[in-house]
C-alpha cells in the first residue's frame, strides 16, 4: 500500500541558498507526522513544495499517489493551511466557505457542517476581519478541510494560539486524522507536537537530520529528555 | 479553457470585484475623492475646448489625434496592467487556497478578469462618455455597435499584453536588480516627460502604430472625418484572435514563473558608513537609530531614489525644449518639486515603515524620533534640491535669480520636513494592502494634498515676487524670499513640536 506523503530526494534552491537537501518523507493514512525544527531551516519550504506551490529542484513528492507537479490533480486530495491562513477580511465566515465549497461543487450543508464542526456558527455572519487568531485558524481549518481531502498539510497552526484555542486546534486535527487523513503539521509547540504526532521528523539546514516516534527521538538523547531537548540536541549548530 | 475552469474563474473575478467595491464603500472619503477625479476631469473634457475640438481642427487633424490619442491610451494601460501583475503565485493574494482549490487557470484567468472589468468599468466607462460628448460636436453620437465591441476589445489586449510581456521577463529569470529598475524607471520617465512635453510630435508618432486603429472606432458617423469602419473591424478582429494567442503564452510563461520562487538574498552587513557618521557628528540614541534605519530603507528601495532623480530629469529636458525655457521662476519651481517629491518620498507616511517595531518606537521620546526622520528626510532633500536649483539656473535661467531660488528651496525644505512628519502622523496610511508591496505604503492621498497646500502657502510670497522679477526692485525679490524663509523656519520649529507631541501621545489598537 502506498503511503499518502511521499517524499525521495526532495531539493529546492533560492539562487545560492539550498532551502530544502535532499529530503525524504513517507506518511500514512490515518496519521499525524510532525515536523519541527528551528526557523529557517525549511519546514514552511518543505511544505510548499508538497502543496505543489514551488517547483522542486530536485527529486518528487506525491500526496495520495498523485505527483506533486500535476497540480490541478492536486487539489482533489490536498488540504493545505499556511501560517497566515488565506482569507478574504471583506467576507464573512459562510461567505469565505461558500466561495470554497463552489471550487468543490458542494451545497450550502457542507458549509453549515464545517461551520458547526469547527464552531463557527454564531461568528458565521460576522466579517472576517473581525474574527481572533483563534477564529481564523479555525475558519481557515474548515476551508482546508472542506473536501474531505487525503492529505493535510498545516504550516505553523499553533501560532499565537492561547492554549484553549490550542486545545479545540488539536482536537480537530485528531478528528481529521481520525477520519483518516493524513496530516502533517509544523510547528514550535514541540509539547504539543509530542502529544497529538504519531511520528516526527526534525529538520536542520534543509535536512531532515532524524525521524522517530516522539518518545523514541527524546529517548534517543537522554533517558529522562523530552523532544524539546531532543531537537535542540539534534539542530544545534 | 474547459467548462469548470471558465465557470471558477468567473468565481474569481467575482469575488475579487465584491470585495474590490466593500473595500471602496468602507472608505467613503478615498471613494469620494476618485470619483471627484474622474468627473472633474470629464467635466474639464466636456466643458473645455474639446467638446468644441472636431469643429475647430481639420478633419485630418483630428482623425491623427483620435488614433494617436487611442495608441497613447493603449500604452498607458498596457504599462498598468504590467505593473500589477503578478509574476509569482504567492504574489497573488489568497494564492495558496485558489491555486490549491481552483488552480492555476481560474486563479491567473479570475484575476485578470476581475482587473478587467473594474478598468472597464471605470475608464471605459470615461471613455465612452467623453467619446460621446466629443462626437456631440458635430450631432451625431456615435452608436454604432462596432464602437463598443472595439472598446472592449481595446482594453482586453492592453491587459493581456501587459501580463504577457511582465510574465515573459519574469519566465526568463533575468532579474533586474536595484540599479536596473532605477535605470528602467528613469528611462520610463523621460519617454513620459518628452511625451508629454512635445504633444504634437508624439500624438503624431502614435497614430502610426497598429493599436490606432482602435482610434477610429470614435469617430465612425462624424461626417468630413472619413472614419475607416474596414479598419476597425480588422482591428477588432486581429485583437480577438491576437488576445487567444497571448492568453496560451501568457499560461506558459506563467507556469515557467509563478512557482520558481525566485532568489533569496543573503543578510547584508549590519552597519553603513553613515551609521558611523551620525556617531562622530554627536548624533546618538533614538534620533540616530531612527536616522539610520530610515536612510537604510531609502537606500534600497529603488522606487524612492528614482523619484529623487526626477526633478534633475526635468530640467534636462527643459534643456533640450528648442524653445527654451525662459521663465523667472523656473529654478524655484524645479526646487520646490524637489522639496515635494524629497518630503513625499521619504518623510510624508513615517508609521509606514514601522510595521512591528512600532511598540518598540514608542518607548522612546517623541522629539528624539522625529529629530531622526527629519534627519534622514532633510539629508536626502538637500543634495537633490541644490543639485536641481544649481542646474535650473545655471543651465537654463535666469542665473541672477538661481541664488534666492537656492535659499527659499532649502529654507522651504526645513519648514517642511517636519511639517510633513506632522501631517503623516495625523494622517497616516498603515491600511491593509490588496497584496504584498515592495517597499513603503504611499502616503494617504489626503496627507500629500494637505501637504502640497503647506509647501504652496509657504512659498507664496517668494513666487509672487519672483514671477514679477524685474519689474519690480531686486530688494523686493529678496524680502519678499526673506518672508517665506521666516515663515518656512517657523513652521518647522512648530511642526516638529506638534509632530513629537502627536508621537508622544500615541497608543497602540
Amino acid at each position: 500500500m502506498t503511503d499518502a506523503i511521499e517524499a525521495e530526494g526532495l531539493t529546492k534552491r533560492f539562487g545560492d541558498v539550498v532551502a530544502v537537501a535532499d529530503v525524504d518523507l513517507s506518511v500514512s493514512s490515518g496519521t499525524v507526522y510532525g515536523f519541527v525544527g528551528p526557523n529557517g531551516a525549511g519546514k514552511t519550504t518543505t511544505l510548499q513544495l508538497l502543496a505543489g506551490l514551488l517547483d522542486a529542484d530536485g527529486g518528487s513528492a506525491r500526496i495520495d499517489g498523485t505527483d506533486t507537479t500535476q497540480r490541478r490533480e492536486l487539489t482533489d486530495v490536498l488540504g493545505y493551511l499556511p501560517a497566515e491562513a488565506p482569507l478574504y477580511d471583506e467576507l464573512t465566515g459562510r461567505e469565505q466557505l461558500r466561495y470554497a465549497a463552489q471550487f468543490r461543487q458542494l451545497d450550502d450543508s457542507g458549509v453549515d457542517e464545517a461551520l458547526e464542526r469547527y464552531g463557527l456558527v454564531d461568528a458565521a455572519d460576522r466579517r472576517i476581519d473581525g474574527y481572533s487568531t483563534g477564529m481564523r485558524r479555525r475558519l481557515g481549518l474548515a476551508q482546508a478541510t472542506l473536501h474531505d481531502p487525503a492529505v493535510l498539510l498545516l504550516d505553523e497552526p499553533l501560532n499565537g494560539l492561547d492554549p484553549q484555542a490550542t486545545r479545540t486546534v488539536t482536537d480537530l486535527v485528531a478528528t481529521v486524522s481520525d477520519d483518516g487523513t493524513a496530516v502533517l503539521v509544523s510547528s514550535h509547540d514541540l509539547a504539543t507536537i509530542e502529544e497529538i504526532c504519531d511520528r516526527v521528523g526534525i529538520i536542520a539546514d534543509g535536512r531532515l537530520v532524524a525521524e522517530d516516534k516522539p518518545d523514541e527521538l527524546a529517548g534517543g538523547v537522554d533517558d529522562r529528555a523530552d523532544l524539546e531537548a531532543a531537537v535542540i540536541e539534534l539542530t544545534d549548530g | 479553457m474547459n467548462r469548470t475552469a471558465l465557470a471558477d474563474s468567473l468565481l474569481v473575478a467575482r469575488l475579487y470585484l465584491l470585495r474590490g467595491w466593500r473595500r471602496a464603500i468602507a472608505n467613503p472619503r478615498t471613494l469620494a475623492l476618485k470619483a471627484g477625479v474622474l468627473v472633474a476631469l470629464w467635466l474639464f473634457v466636456v466643458t473645455g475646448d474639446a467638446r468644441t475640438l472636431p469643429s475647430e481642427v481639420e478633419p485630418e487633424r483630428f482623425k491623427e489625434m483620435m488614433r494617436g490619442a487611442a495608441a497613447g491610451l493603449w500604452l498607458a494601460f498596457v504599462a498598468v496592467a504590467a505593473l500589477s501583475t503578478p509574476t509569482a503565485a504567492r504574489s497573488v493574494q489568497g494564492s495558496s487556497f485558489l491555486l490549491r482549490s481552483a488552480g492555476l487557470r481560474p486563479t491567473l484567468w479570475g484575476t485578470m478578469l476581475g482587473k478587467y472589468a473594474r478598468r472597464v468599468a471605470i475608464f471605459g466607462a470615461f471613455v465612452v462618455a467623453t467619446a460621446f460628448v466629443l462626437a456631440w460636436g458635430f450631432d451625431v453620437p456615435t452608436r454604432n455597435p462596432l464602437t463598443f465591441v472595439a472598446l472592449l476589445v481595446f482594453f482586453l489586449t492592453a491587459e493581456l499584453t501587459g501580463m504577457a510581456v511582465r510574465l515573459g521577463v519574469a519566465a526568463t529569470g533575468v532579474q533586474l536588480g536595484d540599479t536596473g529598475r532605477v535605470l528602467f524607471g528613469g528611462v520610463g520617465v523621460i519617454v513620459l516627460s518628452v511625451g508629454v512635453g512635445y504633444p504634437e510630435e508624439s500624438i503624431a508618432l502614435l497614430s502610426h502604430l497598429p493599436v490606432a486603429a482602435f482610434g477610429e472606432a470614435f469617430i465612425m458617423g462624424i461626417p468630413e472625418v472619413a472614419a475607416d469602419e474596414t479598419l476597425v473591424v480588422w482591428a477588432t478582429a486581429g485583437g480577438v484572435v491576437g488576445s487567444l494567442v497571448l492568453a496560451v503564452v501568457i499560461e506558459q510563461f506563467a507556469l515557467r514563473s509563478w512557482f520558481t520562487g525566485g532568489s533569496r538574498e543573503r543578510a547584508g552587513a549590519e552597519r553603513t558608513r553613515v551609521d558611523d557618521l551620525l556617531g562622530r557628528l554627536g548624533i546618538t540614541g533614538p534620533t540616530r537609530a531612527v536616522a539610520w534605519r530610515l536612510w537604510l530603507q531609502s537606500r534600497r528601495r529603488p522606487l524612492v531614489l528614482g523619484l529623487l532623480a526626477v526633478p534633475a530629469l526635468v530640467v534636462g529636458l527643459a534643456l533640450v525644449e528648442p524653445g527654451g525655457t525662459d521663465i523667472p521662476l523656473f529654478p524655484l519651481s524645479i526646487g520646490l518639486y524637489a522639496v515635494w517629491m524629497a518630503t513625499v518620498s521619504v518623510g510624508l507616511n513615517p508609521l509606514s515603515s514601522e510595521d512591528e517595531t512600532l511598540t518598540h518606537l514608542l518607548s522612546a521620546p517623541g522629539r528624539d524620533i522625529v529629530r531622526g526622520y527629519a534627519l534622514t528626510t532633510v539629508c536626502l532633500g538637500i543634495p537633490v534640491t541644490v543639485a536641481a536649483v544649481s542646474l535650473a539656473g545655471v543651465l537654463v535661467g535666469p542665473l541672477w535669480l538661481t541664488v534666492p531660488a537656492l535659499l527659499v528651496s532649502v529654507a522651504v525644505l526645513l519648514g517642511v520636513v517636519p511639517g510633513a512628519i506632522a501631517i503623516g502622523l495625523i494622517m497616516p496610511r498603515v491600511g491593509a494592502l490588496e497584496q504584498s508591496v515592495d517597499g513603503p505604503i504611499t502616503p494617504s492621498k489626503f496627507a500629500i494634498g494637505v501637504h502640497s497646500v503647506l509647501l504652496g502657502l509657504l512659498v507664496a510670497p517668494a513666487t509672487l515676487v519672483i514671477t514679477f522679477a524685474g519689474r519690480v526692485p531686486p530688494v523686493a525679490v529678496y524680502a519678499g524670499s526673506g518672508v517665506t524663509i521666516l515663515a518656512a523656519l517657523l513652521t518647522g520649529t512648530v511642526a516638529l513640536n506638534l509632530a513629537a507631541n502627536r508621537l508622544d501621545g500615541m497608543t497602540l489598537g
